[in-house]
């Protein structure tokens, strides 16, 4: 099953008028993840957000880049989940 | 020391209490502030509630809470909020609020009737309040404190010389230092925020002047903007930096410090009570 990998929606449920960008990308197309593994790097003006895998699988696409304007719920992958 | 990442790994803790808070329609400054550390407290169980509301009346220059005019009172936040206490399961519980200068007592009855609620129905409950300044009323500081807290906190934020750029116009560093004084024999909490320009020496002295009005635990945090609307940061403080302002607060007579970048007025609140309880 493919499902695509989201910058959460919901890290501050109530405030969804956050943004920032890409700042690293850490997988490429191929590339086998596990539970935990980090997918990228999203800056925002308060914090660096780390993405991770929620799910074992393979990297079918990547969608982002270094420097792409990101906010929540911006797909940054497409998984093949194991 | 440079901005900090955390890591978004939302597991069940998170969504059950994203799931009680959204249920309710209750707010919390977790969010309302964009709180870093929002992963790791709700990831444990735990959350800071912000009553009154989600819009403040104030236009303090390094806060991301919505400012403008607020909605009249819901009176049947009480039961919301003592119900979530219960759900959550919590034994130790967080409230703070927006500023509420439209209201004649800026928001102290509300206060207490929430304080109250919780407490009828979570009889063990340890409750902490972090609250506004109510213009320096000091009967309004009282009436929160006799409904039944355990800590009281408010926070002073920043230096004396910076406090008119960086707070709201009807804020001041007296009043604050006033609200703390006259809160009484609980257990007071204060926080200050670094990065804002201030200089060390004038750190020392905001230290000394809330210990001066009988503050007891103490936290030091570093500012971090929230969006481009808020004031910049001047500076990243190391943690050799943080370390060295604890030693100093606790020779002078803090009994629990919090000083780290991440730390936050409600951040590991009861482990800091407990310590409290014992030396006291």
């Amino acid at each position: 099953m493919q499902i695509e990998v989201k910058i959460p929606e919901d890290i501050w449920p109530r405030r969804r008028d956050w943004g920032g960008e890409i700042v690293s990308v850490y997988v490429k197309e191929g590339d086998s993840v596990n539970v935990g593994d980090l997918i990228a790097e999203v800056e925002i003006e308060k914090v660096i957000l780390k993405i991770v895998s929620q799910f074992k699988g393979k990297i079918v696409k990547i969608l982002v880049k270094e420097g792409d304007k990101v906010g929540p719920g911006s797909v940054i992958a497409v998984m093949e989940v194991l | 020391m440079r901005k900090t990442s955390i890591i978004i790994n939302e597991n069940e803790n998170f969504k059950k209490i994203a799931n009680i808070v959204s249920k309710k329609g209750i707010a919390t400054v977790c969010e309302e502030a964009l709180c870093p550390n929002i992963i790791e407290c709700w990831g444990s169980g735990t959350a800071t509630f912000m009553i009154m509301g989600n819009i403040c009346t104030r236009g303090c220059r390094f806060c991301y809470v919505i400012k403008g005019k607020p909605a009249p009172l819901d009176e049947d936040e009480p039961r919301k909020i003592a119900e979530a206490v219960k759900e959550m399961n919590l034994d130790y519980v967080v409230i703070t609020s927006v500023d509420r200068d439209d209201l004649p007592d800026g928001g102290a009855n509300h206060f207490v009737k929430v304080i109250r609620a919780i407490k009828e129905m979570n009889p063990n409950i340890i409750v902490e309040v972090l609250t506004p300044d109510f213009r320096g009323d000091i009967e309004a500081v009282k009436k929160v404190v006799n409904a039944g807290v355990d800590v009281f906190a408010h926070n002073i934020e920043t230096v004396r010389r910076l406090t008119p750029m960086v707070r709201d116009r009807r804020a001041g560093y007296d009043q604050s230092l006033k609200v703390l004084k006259y809160a009484g024999n609980v257990i007071k909490k204060s926080s200050i925020l670094l990065g804002f320009g201030e200089t060390w020496d004038e750190i020392i002295e905001t230290i000394h002047d809330l210990r001066e009005v009988g503050v007891d635990i103490l936290v030091l945090s570093q500012y971090m903007r929230p969006s481009h609307k808020q004031l910049e940061v001047k500076k990243y403080y190391t943690l050799d930096e943080f370390k060295k302002l604890e030693n100093i607060a606790y020779s002078m007579g803090f009994l629990y410090v919090v000083s780290l970048p991440l730390a936050r007025t409600s951040y590991k609140a009861k482990e800091a009570y407990l310590e409290v309880i014992k030396k006291r």
